[in-house]
């Protein structure tokens, strides 16, 4: 790949910078869980030039709000690319990073931030990796995010967004010549609620006696990050995990002819982007991000939304799978199908999947009134299906 | 006394002499191929009366293009007495877990039985069965292993992430079968 100056190209690309970035990581496992890690970033612009010499930090994000009251903020750890546009993170995990790391089910959630020439935020970047040792959570780990785009930040230097920020900033704008020079960044928490998010679809046909969502002891979803700069419009930065353990199974239990989808309580959490700077501290920077905050343990599943679902294929015998009178059928693996528009909240639209695992199983229990009951994918065996559909013929 | 001594000594060599072997034993296992999968994990129950032919089927397998594999035998536990094999697009559908007198009728016929002759990736997804007759008392099968050999090479061996649990019908077994948890 080229070289070129960063400086001159994120100066002459003002608010349109592209970056992407690819990831690799290498976790190093300690005595009680994994005590540090190896994080490699490669940040190039969209047309896959290497950006030398470019700001970027690395901030691990709270998983839940029991988190977000012990800590306060993010800690960002920063590094700057090389002549290739490498930098990498030797992210040794303190205490508190570690403990969040046990309470997300050994998921840590992460944002990669990269600065342009003047030392404001350009790029973007959410994902999530997996630490621990089972193989059914590995298999649940998002390989797209082994390289992503990260979104392009508007760095023009206004940095005030009165509108939503409120009483927490100066009635105007706050400019490099208020601030001085900026030399960290964090995130804060603004607000946090709590939504239901669609992650599943149960079908079941005549003769059923249990058709089961269960969301088990931890949940486990891939939830889309928003983002917003100043008073543009949310977009997706990424993805979070959630896999916060409970004591408490939760489960959507129905019987016969029930379509529907399935909503999952999640918390949520705004988080304002604040920097410290020579000439005056915990200046609102004005992005916000808004990402999930750990399981809502108070509320069960619930459903929303009627589905209809496809007639089965029977020229694709092999995407049905047949079940006798009195037996089950219980899956727990792959992952089930992205929604987009899975929630919507403080006004960002984001997009959620939920894992099948040993924490999220389906599972359906039938009765004898019929010979054979189906269960089948539309395209795909139901063993994998992202949406097990169900019929009697 | 001496003899004592020596007797002990021995004992106590054949006991390391075991734990090496046993040791070594569990290290030559070999993996499991990777030919086929990755498999999904699954469990399933049924009823069935004691003597009774119950069907579980395994995640479905597809030949690589080019290859020929053939299926050499599945081993599930002493209630499984033997592995079929067929072309799920010749049958009614997979089979998640079916009694004998719930097979569509001639259903059997679509199926060879284990050891089968060479299958290709023309054949499609192939839907492997376990056939176990229910003993006595409720009996769980987890994770069969099948024996494959491709290109008549040396013979491969997976295990199947699945668990199938076996319940005789109330009021001699539970009135709900619980399923076991799928295995990996």
């Amino acid at each position: 790949m080229a070289r070129r100056s960063i400086a001159r190209r994120l100066a002459s690309a003002s608010a349109a910078i592209a970056l992407t970035a690819t990831f690799g990581i290498q976790p190093a496992l300690g005595k009680g869980g994994p005590a540090s890690t190896v994080i490699d970033v490669q940040v190039t612009d969209s047309s896959g030039l290497v950006l030398a010499g470019s700001r970027v930090m690395l901030s691990v994000m709270w998983p839940t709000e029991q988190h977000w009251n012990a800590n306060g903020r993010t800690h960002g750890r920063q590094a700057r690319t090389d002549s290739t546009g490498r930098a990498q993170f030797r992210l040794k995990l303190a205490l508190e990073e570690r403990l969040a790391l046990i309470d997300n089910g050994d998921w840590l959630n992460l944002q990669l931030m990269a600065f342009d020439e003047r030392g404001l935020p350009a790029g973007a970047f959410n994902f999530s990796r997996y630490f621990g040792n089972d193989p059914r959570q590995t298999e649940l780990a998002e390989p797209t995010t082994q390289a992503g785009r990260l979104i392009a930040i508007r760095a023009d230097g206004t940095v005030a967004d009165r509108s939503v920020a409120g009483a927490r900033q100066a009635a105007a704008p706050l400019t490099a010549s208020d601030v001085g020079t900026c030399y960290y960044w964090y995130w804060e928490r603004y607000s946090t609620d709590w939504a239901y998010t669609r992650t599943g679809e149960l079908h079941s046909a005549a003769d059923t006696i249990d058709a089961d969502f269960l969301y088990g002891t931890s949940s486990d979803a891939t939830i889309d990050v928003g983002f917003k700069s100043g008073t543009g419009p949310w977009q997706i930065s990424g993805t979070a995990h959630s896999g916060e353990s409970i004591t408490t199974v939760h489960g959507l239990n129905k019987a016969s002819n029930f379509h529907w989808g399935v909503i999952v309580p999640f918390n949520y959490v705004l988080l304002f982007l604040y920097k410290d700077c020579t000439l005056q501290q915990h200046v609102y920077a004005g992005q916000q991000q808004v990402e999930e905050n750990g399981y809502h343990i108070q509320s069960g599943l619930s459903y929303s939304i009627q589905m209809s679902q496809p007639a089965r294929n029977t020229s694709h015998p092999e995407w049905a799978l047949r079940s006798g009178p009195d037996t089950s059928y219980m899956r727990e693996t792959n992952k089930f199908k992205k929604f987009t528009g899975a929630v919507s909240i403080w006004g960002a639209s984001l997009g959620a999947q939920s894992g099948s695992s040993q924490f999220v199983r389906m599972y359906w229990r039938w009765g004898h009134a019929q010979t054979w009951h189906y269960l089948y994918g539309n395209g795909y065996h139901p063993n994998s299906a992202p949406v097990i559909y169900a019929s009697n013929s | 006394m001496k003899r004592t001594w020596a007797a002990g000594a021995f004992t106590a060599l054949a006991a390391v002499a075991g734990v090496v072997l046993a040791a070594i034993a569990l290290r030559s296992e070999p993996a499991d191929s990777t030919y086929f999968g990755p498999f999904d994990s699954v469990a399933v129950t049924s009823p069935a009366r004691p003597g009774e032919r119950v069907y579980v089927g395994v995640d479905p397998v597809e030949v690589k293009p080019g290859d020929r594999v053939r299926f050499v035998s599945i081993d599930g536990g002493p209630a499984v007495t033997r592995g079929l094999a067929a072309a799920l697009t010749r049958t009614p559908g997979a089979i998640a877990v079916l009694r004998e007198k719930d097979l569509g009728p001639q259903e059997l016929d679509s199926y060879q039985a284990l050891p089968t002759g060479d299958w290709s990736a023309a054949d499609g997804p192939i839907g492997l069965v376990i056939e176990v007759v229910m003993p006595s008392a409720t009996t769980t099968i987890t994770r069969p292993e099948l024996m494959f050999v491709v290109n008549q090479g040396p013979p491969q061996r997976i295990h199947f992430p699945v668990a199938a649990r076996l319940c005789l019908p109330p009021p001699d077994g539970p009135a709900t079968c619980d399923p076991p948890a799928p295995p990996h």
